[in-house]
């Protein structure tokens, strides 16, 4: 589970200081899919990022599977971020590595055995639909293959959550909804507790359970997705729907 | 005969003197331009200190001229191999010379690694030396071979410099016979030996590099 409390982002540079995040309070129960949707530049990126510390929040408190971490030393926190996985929009796997060793890439980082790396791997890689690739480099997979690549990945240390960064948004139409479809399956296989990050309106209807929106760095709304769509409280959720309805003819 | 004697000693001087070079410069090169690398980056080790001062002697090093290099630096030449003629004298200033050319090269190799993949890196739980030697190396080794590459050709160059001053090699026997004693025909097999080396090294090189690619 994930619990963020009274989170603030302030980014200073020469022309001054920017508030990314005022004063956030968020939670993702064991087993629940959460949604925070927002334009690009309202704070979502950055809002993933400080769940795993990517992104040190200037003051707040994050905790994950009851842990603490920004009370964490360095050593702390890198054994507590085998427990978060992680899937970003551009996928980020190695090109230098085969699907075989990308998703064996956190494993190594554990120096696992041969022996139970082979195990995790091959039954990861059945779960995601790629067994007959194991041995294929990344630029010879589609982006939904790299992406399912980059899902097995993140689940290779049995981690408890799961952050998804804008995981679709690189992706069509049908790949976006056959990634969607496998994440749900994750969740309730795993019991997984999914925090996603999206501007797409249609991630949120396909896979959330409860839906917050981020403008500006604060979260305006906050509802579960069946009454968020029945009953917008804000102009930018209201928009926001419009736009999933209408698709871009007349937006 | 003699003279091809002279030639075949001669050439493998100066293989001699690159390669002993380029390997110190990159057993040294290759954690130095890490080390500027990381202490820039904000997410790895950034210390603005040590990256300014590793950038500041490296790049003084750069900006003396091979030829002023090879004499200003004959105390420590000296001091290191006990003399300052002969080939292996001559490995010091190549190697001196070479080693911030390689450690800048490993910094931007490491420049052009997508941030995403040391971001993935980090959400993983990996060590600022993981993410070094298991994601920065393997994904810039392309990159890192045609610096080598480069490298080696640019001390091929100033392998000749070194050995006009004493240093043995073929810019010796091209400067003693084909200069100063006017037979062409060693200064033509010089130079002739000079291009097949260099086109050998950007072959070889070129061809790891995609084979890595």
């Amino acid at each position: 589970m994930i619990e963020l409390y009274n989170i603030n982002k302030i980014y200073s540079n020469q022309s001054g200081k920017i508030h990314a995040l005022n004063n956030i309070n968020l939670s993702v129960a064991p087993g629940e899919i959460v949604g925070v949707i927002g334009k690009s530049g309202a704070g979502k990126s950055t809002l993933i990022r400080c769940v795993n510390l990517l992104e040190k929040p200037t003051s707040g408190f994050v905790r994950v599977n009851n842990i603490e971490l920004t009370t964490l030393n360095a050593a702390q926190l890198r054994q507590a971020r085998h427990q978060i996985g992680m899937i970003f929009q551009h996928f980020n796997l190695l090109a230098t590595r085969n699907v075989f060793d990308n998703v064996a890439f956190p494993l190594t980082l554990l120096k696992k055995s041969k022996k139970e790396i082979n195990k995790i791997v091959s039954t990861l890689l059945e779960k995601v639909g790629l067994s007959d690739k194991r041995n294929v480099f990344p630029h010879h997979l589609s982006g939904g293959q790299k992406q399912r690549v980059a899902i097995a990945r993140a689940l290779a240390t049995n981690p408890k959550v799961l952050l998804c960064d804008e995981m679709t948004s690189a992706l069509d139409l049908e790949t976006t909804y056959d990634i969607l479809k496998l994440i749900r399956n994750i969740n309730q296989d795993l019991g997984l507790s999914i925090l996603c990050i999206t501007h797409e309106m249609s991630v949120i209807k396909a896979i959330a359970d409860r839906v917050a929106v981020i403008d500006q760095g604060e979260i305006i709304e906050c509802a579960t997705a069946v009454d968020l769509f029945k009953n917008p409280q804000t102009e930018i959720t209201k928009r926001l729907i419009q736009l999933e309805m209408r698709g871009f003819v007349d937006a | 005969m003699h003279k091809i004697n002279l030639l075949t000693i001669a050439t493998w001087q100066t293989i001699e003197m690159v390669l002993v070079s380029a390997l110190f410069a990159v057993i040294i090169g290759l954690p130095l331009g890490v080390l500027i690398f990381i202490t820039r980056h904000p997410h790895l080790y950034k210390k603005s200190a040590v990256h300014s001062t590793l950038g500041f002697i490296v790049n003084m090093v750069r900006s003396i001229p091979f030829i002023i290099l090879l004499v200003a630096i004959t105390p420590f030449t000296r001091l290191i191999i006990g003399t300052s003629i002969g080939t292996t004298a001559a490995m010091v200033p190549l190697a001196v010379s070479a080693i911030p050319f390689f450690a800048r090269l490993v910094e931007s190799a490491m420049n052009e690694v997508s941030y995403g993949l040391i971001e993935a890196g980090l959400a993983m739980g990996a060590t600022v030396f993981q993410i070094v030697y298991k994601i920065l190396i393997p994904e810039s080794r392309a990159t890192i071979i045609r610096g080598i590459t480069l490298m080696l050709i640019t001390l091929v160059g100033y392998s000749a410099m070194a050995g006009a001053i004493g240093g043995g090699g073929l810019g010796n026997v091209a400067i003693t016979y084909g200069y100063e004693r006017f037979e062409i025909n060693i200064m033509i097999a010089t130079v002739v030996i000079l291009i097949v080396m260099v086109q050998l090294i950007q072959w070889c090189g070129d061809y790891i590099a995609r084979k890595l690619s």
